[in-house]
């Protein structure tokens, strides 16, 4: 049996559309399963670093990815205050990865080749993505078996999704392989027309990807972030905390159906 | 998966970008000078000016921490002590040294120097190469700017001579002596 940690990449090209949140919701809620998992923060805005307060070291977080000594990025992993959920926080300094590693060949592979050497520390990793495409996206997108695109329903995003839809086609046709792709519909608000009318968009276009689950509108998941803990263990926020959990299940059936027809 | 239409010219450049980024590092092909056998120079950029490191003379490339707005007059390219890594770092803009007045990026990288105190604050240090020494025209006199080796035309690049720039560095920024090993030319 393989080593290697499942992974999972949250990206959209989009901001704001709930990325970090739901890298921290499903991060939170296998941690709580008793699953070790590294949560790796690859958005120079350090959204995810912040939300679980923790600072990146001397190496520079995820930055030291790109680094000339392969191995010194583990050194920057920090314990967050969840247990069994750790932390590969991040630096403004990824946004200059692409101007520095843009034209190396290669570079997109970092991340993958450094969870090849890991070996079983964890069970799962969660990369947060920038809403844009880059070398830090690429590295994730090449990294992982599993997209979640957290997509907000309103008529913008659809515009994201479609950026990433055309990304994840060059990424799988570069690696020569593809990874599973879920749309998950996130700040749902069924009192508003554009909300409902977006959802049924996703339903009809995305039919093959889009999640059963959808994350509801939820002004207590603002609050979790600003206490630093998961939905899941924020009160307020049972909501969306109820729906993260879903998500995962649906998450983990797929993984576990796509395990069964690849030992068939 | 279907891929929206988009202008080809822009997929072609997008799918070139993907291709190079994912192609595994063994199997990547390098330029043609890097097979060669030579020294090793680390390449950076400063103030849009591309110039070669001696790769010994490098410790490493770490991010450019927030840097000091101020310089003196008399040397711009001297930033003050910076801390970065758990070290102190007196901290020197290369652009600023190598050519002062022209356009500058913030720094984004800082290279310090081995067997030094001192760093050189650039703007991207990303690639190796390998220079033979028939690549590099070898300055034959020393003039002005005694932080220059040489010059590889065919890359417009300069070769920095560290041992040089050092002595620069020792002498006009009024700071106790450094130590270096001697540049390898």
């Amino acid at each position: 049996m393989s080593n290697l940690p499942h992974t999972w990449a949250i990206a959209n090209q989009k901001g704001g559309v709930g990325k970090t949140t739901t890298a921290v919701a499903l991060g939170g809620l296998l941690a709580r399963q008793g699953e070790r998992t590294l949560l790796v923060d690859m958005d120079p805005h350090a959204s995810m670093s912040a939300y679980l307060q923790c600072e990146a070291g001397p190496a520079g977080g995820s930055w030291a990815l790109f680094a000339k000594d392969r191995q010194v990025w583990q050194t920057e992993v920090c314990q967050t205050a969840i247990e069994h959920l750790e932390l590969l926080p991040a630096v403004s300094a990824l946004a200059t990865v692409d101007r520095q590693f843009g034209s190396v060949p290669g570079m997109g592979r970092r991340l993958a080749e450094a969870l090849q050497s890991l070996g079983g520390r964890y069970q799962r990793v969660i990369v947060d993505c920038p809403p844009t495409l880059g070398v830090p996206m690429v590295n994730a997108l090449a990294a992982c078996e599993r997209v979640v695109s957290p997509t907000q329903t309103e008529f913008m995003a659809l515009r994201g999704l479609q950026h990433m839809q055309a990304t994840l086609a060059k990424i799988s046709h570069s690696l020569g392989g593809i990874s599973a792709w879920h749309v998950v519909a996130t700040l749902y608000d069924p009192r508003t027309h554009a909300s409902t009318v977006c959802l049924q968009t996703l339903r009809e276009q995305y039919a093959e990807h889009l999640a059963n689950s959808v994350i509801p509108m939820d002004t207590q998941l603002r609050e979790a972030s600003h206490a630093g803990v998961p939905p899941h263990a924020w009160p307020g926020a049972r909501r969306a905390a109820r729906a993260y959990d879903n998500l995962l299940d649906e998450l983990l059936a797929a993984e576990t159906q796509s395990q069964s027809e690849g030992a068939a | 998966m279907s891929v929206p239409s988009v202008e080809p010219g822009h997929e072609a450049v997008l799918n070139d970008y993907l291709d190079a980024l994912l192609t595994p590092e063994s199997t990547a092909q390098q330029e043609p000078v890097d097979t060669e056998p030579g020294s090793h120079y680390r390449l950076c950029s400063a103030s849009g000016v591309a110039l070669a490191l001696p790769e010994d003379a490098v410790e490493s490339a770490l991010p450019c921490p927030p840097l000091p707005t101020a310089s003196r007059a008399d040397t711009p390219w001297y930033l003050g002590p910076v801390e970065c890594s758990g070290r102190s770092f007196e901290v020197a803009h290369l652009g600023r040294l190598v050519a002062p007045g022209l356009s500058e990026q913030p720094a984004a990288v800082l290279l310090p120097l081995r067997e030094s105190d001192w760093a050189l604050a650039c703007d991207e240090a990303s690639q190796m190469v390998s220079l033979r020494e028939q690549d590099v025209r070898w300055r034959k006199t020393p003039g002005s700017r005694s932080w220059l080796a040489g010059t590889v035309s065919a890359r417009r690049v300069a070769v920095i001579d560290v041992a040089g720039m050092l002595d620069i560095f020792r002498s006009e920024a009024n700071l106790p002596a450094v130590t270096t090993e001697e540049n390898e030319k």
